[in-house]
């Protein structure tokens, strides 16, 4: 909803361009994550974290983890009720629709991953009619927005626009839970999901620069939403409206797949801690946390900060996974 | 792996029933509400302050009247619409407003306040229609269409059929703001007035006289205007040039119509051109009845000496009415009239040209044409200069497709 405007900020009228490079960036980081996970392809980072790191700094790691997801699962949440808030429910408490989002992830991380699998199929399925809408603008918004490409913007800011667009990858450590469930353990499911994805991005991106040019996008909070408020067929308009309705699928997968990462991240430090009082606790303690007020913009400045954040922490800990595991596996080789 | 998928179904249905609840807070009745059509802003000099006027659809059952029309003021779009509550109990909608009027003096004051002042409210449609009022936006809007039909349906259908044809341009309000705010491309705003109020001057005086009769604060008139009792139809007049968001002058119907030929997609565009006398079609100077089906052009533009801009412009239409002298179904006939009428063509686009560049306005994004060919050369502050500047070259190519259903031979040898 927001990445347009986020990377346009830096970027211009070659948004889209980054978000690619950044999109194809974050693919290769899905198949590190991936060949991660294959080192114990019968676990999942609550239990080879520790294997790998030890149990002091696995544990440390796990509750790095665990912190990442539970605010993500808290961002999450209350960004989408800011948003619904200044679009269709103006007088309903935020904080009510931040509670439903909370209680709808509680109860999918329920379902356990096998549920939860099925759950985000079901809401990608419902969503997928929604996508066409937003390449009506690149029939309708004017081509002189994106060209010349690569001249008016510095390499510089294109660099600098960057780390805003990491957010809209944020919780791709899902791939290592998902791993131990795979039947076919190629690297068919980060490669079509992260490039299903940045296409998705860099079509929404490419739509929203045509349809507004770079220069009214920067003052857009929703460009995305904006765009949707305005193209209107023979039959519909105001398809932002339905739009919101059916994101709300999107967001409970969302929060619930890293909710889930949480409930078991702290499992993995404390190992006979159950799982369904896990999740009650951490629920609980969300469900208070998302009553206070925050203002929508500090949540965008969380979320981006948040973005970088997750990056760092997954890609970084994944180059020394490998780099510890192949070590140790070189060790044993010689020894 | 069936109870999984149970429990996927249930948490998607739960989650979906979320759209089917408003909660108590959000739910008001349809009858609670005042779902603005159309909305005039003017901005009264001598009091300093705008005056807002909602044309609104009336919902109750026990209603006397099908709509009404209420003006707000205050010092700010914001403010009148603040004081709307003092008014009335039900609560404002603007997420289906279709036209939305400025009148000619806040057009030339400058625009951007009023928008920042629309866009605080979350609902506000951006998809409304903009256009001017060659005076004032409520003596637009407080005219009683035919047949007792709300003038802002009425002013919607208006627009559409201009749509439609190609001769109205599209601008709605979220690209009205985005040429506003993007350089090198300039609003185009179509004007529409009441019938017979043709002359701005004479629109500026009515408007005066009207606002010395003193109104209240906040006047509210039912069922359309008492004082414009007379003016029953409305029409389009021209456009109005704007640079940023202030409006910098008027064209008049035929150069609107020669300028949106340059932007193509019409369908059946009517247009009536003056043509020379030549002896050959017509005696002296006379009227020629077209019906524009398609158009295609071409830009090109060079910075040798100065900056110069060549279209070339395809046309291909019908003749819908000739008053002329000749008979004009012959070949060689019709050959001969599309030259002469590429040559009309060709000069009526150009001085529409030179006439709207030197106005410092630039409606068709010339100055966005100049960055993506020379985007190191592209100043957006110096643009309004050099837009001043610029030349044109314009060659019109027109194919007749159809000669017409209706020949008259008013003049015969």
């Amino acid at each position: 909803m927001t990445l347009p405007r986020a990377v346009a900020a830096q970027a211009g009228r070659d948004a889209w361009l980054v978000v690619l490079v950044t999109g194809c960036l974050m693919t290769l980081a899905a198949l590190l994550l991936h060949v991660v996970a294959s080192f114990y392809p019968d676990k999942d980072p609550s239990q080879w974290a520790v294997i790998i790191l030890g149990p002091i700094i696995g544990r440390a790691w796990l509750f790095l983890l665990a912190v990442k997801c539970i605010f993500f699962t808290y961002i999450t949440a209350k960004l989408y009720a800011g948003i619904l808030s200044v679009r269709i429910l103006i007088y309903t408490p935020k904080y009510v629709t931040a509670l439903a989002i909370i209680l709808l992830a509680f109860l999918a991380s329920q379902a356990f991953l096998r549920g939860l699998t099925r759950y985000s199929e079901l809401a990608f399925l419902f969503k997928i009619m929604l996508v066409p809408f937003l390449i009506v603008p690149l029939f309708v918004g004017r081509s002189y927005h994106l060209t010349p490409i690569l001249v008016e913007t510095p390499l510089v800011s294109l660099a600098k626009a960057m780390p805003p667009s990491v957010f809209s990858y944020i919780g791709f450590e899902i791939l290592w839970f998902l791993y131990p469930c795979l039947k076919n353990k190629s690297g068919y499911l980060p490669v079509i999901s992260l490039g299903y994805t940045t296409l998705l991005y860099v079509i929404t991106t490419i739509s929203a620069t045509i349809f507004f040019g770079p220069e009214r996008l920067q003052s857009l909070l929703l460009p995305t939403l904006s765009m949707l408020s305005i193209i209107q067929l023979s039959v519909l308009e105001r398809i932002d409206s339905l739009f919101l309705w059916v994101w709300v699928g999107t967001v409970t997968v969302t929060a619930a797949t890293q909710f889930y990462i949480a409930a078991r991240a702290v499992q993995g430090i404390v190992p006979t801690l159950h799982f369904r009082k896990i999740c009650g606790f951490l629920a609980g303690m969300l469900l208070l946390s998302v009553v206070p007020v925050v203002p929508l913009s500090t949540l965008y400045k969380w979320a981006d900060l948040l973005g970088i954040f997750d990056v760092a922490v997954v890609i970084g800990a994944s180059l020394i996974f490998t780099a510890i595991y192949l070590v140790r596996r070189t060790g044993m080789h010689n020894g | 792996m069936v109870r999984k998928i149970r429990i996927a179904i249930i948490l998607l249905s739960l989650t979906l029933s979320c759209a089917l609840t408003t909660g108590c807070w959000d739910s008001v009745p349809v009858e609670k509400r005042a779902i603005v059509l159309a909305m005039g802003i003017d901005y009264i000099a001598e009091k300093q302050e705008y005056e807002v006027t909602l044309v609104y659809p009336l919902t109750q059952e026990t209603r006397a009247r099908f709509s009404d029309v209420v003006s707000l003021r205050g010092h700010s779009v914001a403010e009148a619409l603040g004081s709307w509550h003092h008014t009335s109990n039900a609560v404002l909608s603007l997420a289906a407003i279709t036209v939305i009027v400025y009148g000619h003096e806040t057009a030339s004051r400058g625009v951007i306040d009023t928008i920042h002042d629309l866009y605080g409210f979350p609902d506000l449609r951006s998809a409304a229609q903009v256009i001017l009022a060659p005076a004032t936006a409520k003596e637009l809007l407080s005219v009683v269409p035919p047949e007792t039909q709300l003038i802002s349906v009425y002013l919607k259908d208006v627009i559409q059929r201009g749509h439609t044809q190609g001769d109205f341009p599209p601008t709605i309000l979220a690209n009205f703001v985005m040429d506003i705010v993007t350089p090198g491309v300039d609003p185009l705003v179509g004007i529409i007035g009441p019938i017979g109020k043709l002359s701005v001057e004479e629109d500026e005086k009515s408007s005066a006289s009207a606002l010395n009769q003193g109104q209240g604060e906040n006047s509210q008139i039912s069922g359309g205007s008492q004082a414009n009792a007379k003016v029953e139809d409305v029409q389009v007049l021209g456009a109005g040039l704007w640079s940023l968001d202030r409006q910098v002058g008027t064209i008049d119907l035929i150069r609107l119509q020669h300028l949106l030929l340059i932007s193509g997609g019409q369908l059946y565009m009517p247009l009536h051109l003056v043509i020379p006398g030549d002896g050959l079609f017509t005696g002296d100077t006379d009227h020629i009845g077209l019906v524009i089906e398609d158009t295609a052009h071409k830009w090109e533009l060079s910075n040798l000496d100065g900056l110069h801009y060549k279209l070339t412009i395809g046309i291909r239409l019908s003749l819908n009415s000739y008053q002329g002298i000749s008979e004009i179904t012959a070949d060689d006939n019709i050959e001969v009239l599309e030259v002469m009428l590429s040559e009309a063509f060709s000069q009526g686009i150009q001085s529409t040209l030179e006439e709207i560049s030197a106005s410092g306005s630039d409606p068709l994004g010339l100055g966005q044409r100049f960055r993506v060919k020379f985007p190191r050369k592209w100043q957006p502050e110096q643009w309004r200069d050099v837009l001043k500047t610029v030349t044109f070259e314009v060659k019109a190519e027109v194919r007749i497709t159809n000669v017409g259903i209706h020949i008259y031979r008013l003049k015969p040898r």
